[in-house]
């Protein structure tokens, strides 16, 4: 009897997982994993893989940020610029003699301010979502041009570069760390709090969401300062990696993390998506760029990859019923 | 897995509700005015609710009654006036204090989150207080459950809402106005995208609500409905109200004269009916149209100058039927013959191409681009005529655009108004208009009337008679199986895909329509 409900309930949760959206991601990975694997001979290898891991870290946690924007059918454009502000900020403040974890913190306050400004233009000024960060990716990323003159900040302190560099364990880089811990908690988030069914709310209906007495303005901001805060996050762990702090870092990150949202199932309109799906975005992105890297074809057609990644993802979702970008 | 959640539960509401203040206002609105850029909405109204009664608010087009919702539910601010709630002066700046006060609203344009599930929109409100918190969807998905099947519907908590129909979706509208813990319930049409077999259940909820001490304004435009219900009704015309009384002290008749503020002659209309005389020659034939687990061999023969109504339940293929007539989905097989001409349809593009127009029900999704302006969207569909080589002129729009608001009567400043502003009945024209202006041979009307009010009805159904008159043809459906059978010469019922009868409307009673709409009688031929 009891058995008979056991496997009743195991038939239910295979079914949930073979249903779950983010199947029609999972299998291109796998399948890409499997190909490379035959393909390409140092793929498949320990040091390889956790290098694939590390270098899709610091846009994985800027993507969740993104995704968080995007399920209440907004965008940052100004993630990318971001990450490079936030990285010379601390920077500057560590090379002038501030220790690492107060700069860390300073900093990420910077990144915040971007994202309550964009916020502000948003909710307040009743701007578009895509001028407002436009407008944002230029100045913020100019700031950084201005104050460090164009030149490399070096000299970063050992503590801050362990951050990119370091391993846990002699094994597992650090930056995949705070990936997956950002991962989890923003799953959990998202799944299992008034906030994460906020998010879905105001992308879904806003007027809905607003009849139904719930503070549109105030979701929206949460959205635009979560995804500055990880931009910020993702941009200091990029620096600590390179250990050296350049104003010309991330450029154009922003399309390959716009490109991940929406590979694992998020909708330009709002109100879908998942955290599991940005993942895979992620992944799958990282695992094409290492690919081509390891067979040895060039560079240019990583770009040519991505977008058409896009596109069958975009399409492959709407083959599957769900609305997207 | 989640015990840290705490719901709220409603509160033992029934004892200080009951406690003896039976006939004092809950709720007191005293000289509440409201303009919009170039509208007077509301001029100095006043209206007191007495604890638990239904309050019917009635009106016509434009009377007003959107805008009162709107100001009681704290989504428009009033210009002056006092709104009194339980004896004290208060304000509602939004839809989070009308909540905090204890008040909901059923909206008509009911808004929805189609990607989250029924009980995550049912309990939307309740989770719209705090932003932090946890939930458990199990607890939360049990509560919805057990609230549906106390409104005897039989419905998975856990399925997205965009899976369901529309008047499914109007039920969990009802089911989240209750799930909130609140004193005042503002029922804005709630049954305008009912199925009939629903409405039973649903009154008997609205009685029920009432014997739990709730009190309900309900806003319709149905009068037999709110003779049913109401205890008190209120009329607004222009903006001002017009009468309050008993429903005891007063009749449907009496009622709806206050509302236009002439008397209705529907009998006239019923006589004038029969002077439709339509003609031997067929327009449109359908043969044998099949669609797969929608429409079973579907044969039906319109005439010139005949108006047909399509009676039929939720499922039945009605407007699936119309649809595929128009080309907006495609058939598995059958014949569709217009003029004789057998039509190869592919889009609607081939519809509007061959002179067949089709008027969607839902008019904010369907019918209307919100954004653009009255005369912008009667041209919209016939852009292509009206441009000259890819230029589009201001003069032709604004010319199409005066004579279908002058043919058609809609209120507006000018056609370059947005029809954002416009009524539900002065919007439902301007899809009219739209289609009026591709200059259509034969009109199939989904749900035409739906939503709006006695006097814009008459109008609606004036202007579809006189195009008719035409030398055209019509085919609609309706959420008022009354409206069909005054309105139509020949009504076709429809049951599960396949047509169960034909009727000269004059000939047959609402009963025995009813019957074959719901699959009483054994099929046979439409014909």
């Amino acid at each position: 009897m009891g058995r008979a409900v056991d496997s009743e309930k195991r038939r239910d949760v295979a079914r949930s997982i073979f249903r779950a959206k983010e199947m029609g991601v999972l299998l291109p990975l796998v399948v890409l994993v499997i190909a490379l694997a035959f393909l390409a001979q140092n793929f498949l290898t320990r040091n390889n893989l956790f290098s694939v891991l590390r270098a899709i870290s610091f846009e994985g946690i800027v993507s969740i940020g993104m995704l968080i924007v995007m399920l209440t059918a907004g965008l940052d454009l100004s993630v990318a610029s971001n990450m490079a502000f936030t990285g010379i900020l601390a920077s500057i403040l560590m090379t002038n003699g501030i220790p690492t974890f107060p700069a860390i913190i300073l900093s990420l306050v910077g990144s915040a301010c971007v994202g309550l400004v964009n916020g502000f233009l948003i909710n307040k000024v009743k701007l578009g979502a895509i001028i407002v960060t436009l407008g944002m990716l230029s100045v913020i990323r100019g700031l950084s041009y201005i104050v460090t003159q164009g030149m490399p900040i070096v000299d970063l302190p050992g503590n801050f570069t362990f951050l990119g560099q370091g391993l846990i364990g002699g094994l597992v880089p650090v930056p995949i760390l705070f990936f997956v811990v950002i991962a989890a908690i923003c799953h959990f988030v998202l799944k299992y709090t008034v906030l994460g069914y906020h998010f879905f709310s105001v992308g879904g209906n806003e007027t809905a969401s607003r009849y139904s007495g719930i503070n549109v303005e105030r979701v929206r901001y949460f959205s635009y300062l979560i995804c500055s805060v990880f931009a910020g996050i993702g941009g200091l762990l990029l620096i600590a990696r390179l250990g050296v702090a350049q104003p010309s870092i991330a450029v154009g990150y922003e399309l390959s993390i716009i490109a991940a949202v929406i590979i694992g199932g998020a909708s330009l309109q709002g109100g879908e998506g998942s955290v599991l799906g940005a993942v895979i975005g992620v992944l799958i992105i990282g695992v094409i760029r290492n690919g081509l890297v390891l067979m040895n074809i060039g560079g240019f057609y990583i770009q040519f990859a991505n977008g058409m990644m896009i596109l069958a993802a975009v399409i492959i979702n709407r083959l599957r019923g769900i609305r997207s970008g | 897995m989640l015990s840290l959640v705490v719901i709220i539960f409603p509160k033992n509401i029934e004892n200080d509700r009951n406690s003896g203040k039976d006939m004092e206002s809950l709720i007191e609105f005293k000289n509440i005015s409201k303009s919009f850029p170039g509208v007077q909405a509301l001029k100095d109204v006043s209206i007191s609710v007495k604890r638990n009664s239904i309050h019917a608010l009635v009106g016509e087009n434009g009377a007003g009654k959107t805008t009162f919702i709107k100001i009681c539910g704290g989504i428009e601010t009033k210009d002056t006036g006092d709104i009194i709630w339980k004896g004290r002066k208060v304000t509602v700046r939004n839809a989070h204090d009308a909540k905090e006060l204890g008040i909901s609203i059923v909206h008509q344009q009911f808004p929805q989150c189609l990607n989250l599930t029924v009980a995550q929109n049912i309990f939307m409100p309740e989770f719209s207080e705090t932003t932090v918190g946890f939930l458990n969807w199990n607890t939360i998905n049990k509560r919805a459950s057990d609230l549906l099947s106390d409104f005897g519907v039989d419905l998975n908590p856990a399925m997205p809402l965009g899976r369901l129909a529309i008047e499914q979706r109007q039920v969990i509208e009802i089911c989240k106005a209750i799930a909130m813990d609140v004193d005042l319930i503002i029922m804005d049409e709630p049954t305008s995208a009912l199925p009939l077999r629903e409405l039973h259940s649903f009154f008997e909820i609205i009685t029920r609500l009432k014997k739990s001490g709730m009190t309900i304004i309900y806003v319709s435009h149905k009068l037999d409905e709110i003779f049913r219900i109401a205890d008190i009704i209120t009329v607004l015309r222009d903006g001002k109200e017009v009468a309050t009384v008993p429903k005891a002290d007063t009749t449907p008749s009496e009622i709806a004269t206050a509302m236009v503020g002439r008397r209705i002659e529907e009998l006239d209309e019923h006589k004038k009916r029969k002077m439709s005389f339509p003609q031997q020659e067929s327009l449109l034939k359908v043969e044998n149209l099949q669609i797969e687990q929608i429409l079973n061999g579907v044969s039906l023969d319109v005439k010139f100058g005949e108006i047909v109504g399509l009676a039929g339940l939720q499922g039945s293929g009605c407007s699936e039927l119309l649809k595929a007539v128009f080309g907006l989905i495609p058939y598995d097989d059958g014949c569709i013959y217009l003029k004789g001409k057998k039509l190869e349809l592919g889009s609607s593009r081939d519809g509007i191409d061959v002179g067949i127009a089709y008027i969607p029900t839902d008019r904010h999704v369907e019918g209307l681009n919100l954004i653009m302006s009255i005369g912008e969207n009667i041209a919209l569909a016939e852009f292509k005529k009206l441009s000259r080589m890819g230029v589009i002129w201001k003069k032709s729009i604004e010319k199409i655009g005066m004579r279908y608001v002058e043919q058609l009567d809609i209120k507006s400043q000018s056609v370059w108004e947005s029809v954002n502003y416009l009524s539900g009945g002065n919007q439902q024209k301007v899809v009219i208009g739209k289609w009026l202006a591709t200059e259509p041979v034969l009109l199939l009307l989904d749900d035409p009337t739906r939503g709006v009010d006695v006097g814009a009805k008459e109008e609606i159904h004036k202007i579809i008679r006189s195009i008719v008159h035409e030398g055209r043809a019509c085919i609609m459906t309706s959420s008022e199986l009354p409206e069909l059978m005054s309105f139509c010469d020949r009504i076709i019922t429809m049951y599960r895909g396949s047509i169960t009868g034909s009727f000269r409307a004059e000939e047959v009673t609402e009963d025995t329509i009813m019957h074959y709409i719901t699959g009483a009688e054994e099929t046979s031929d439409g014909r």
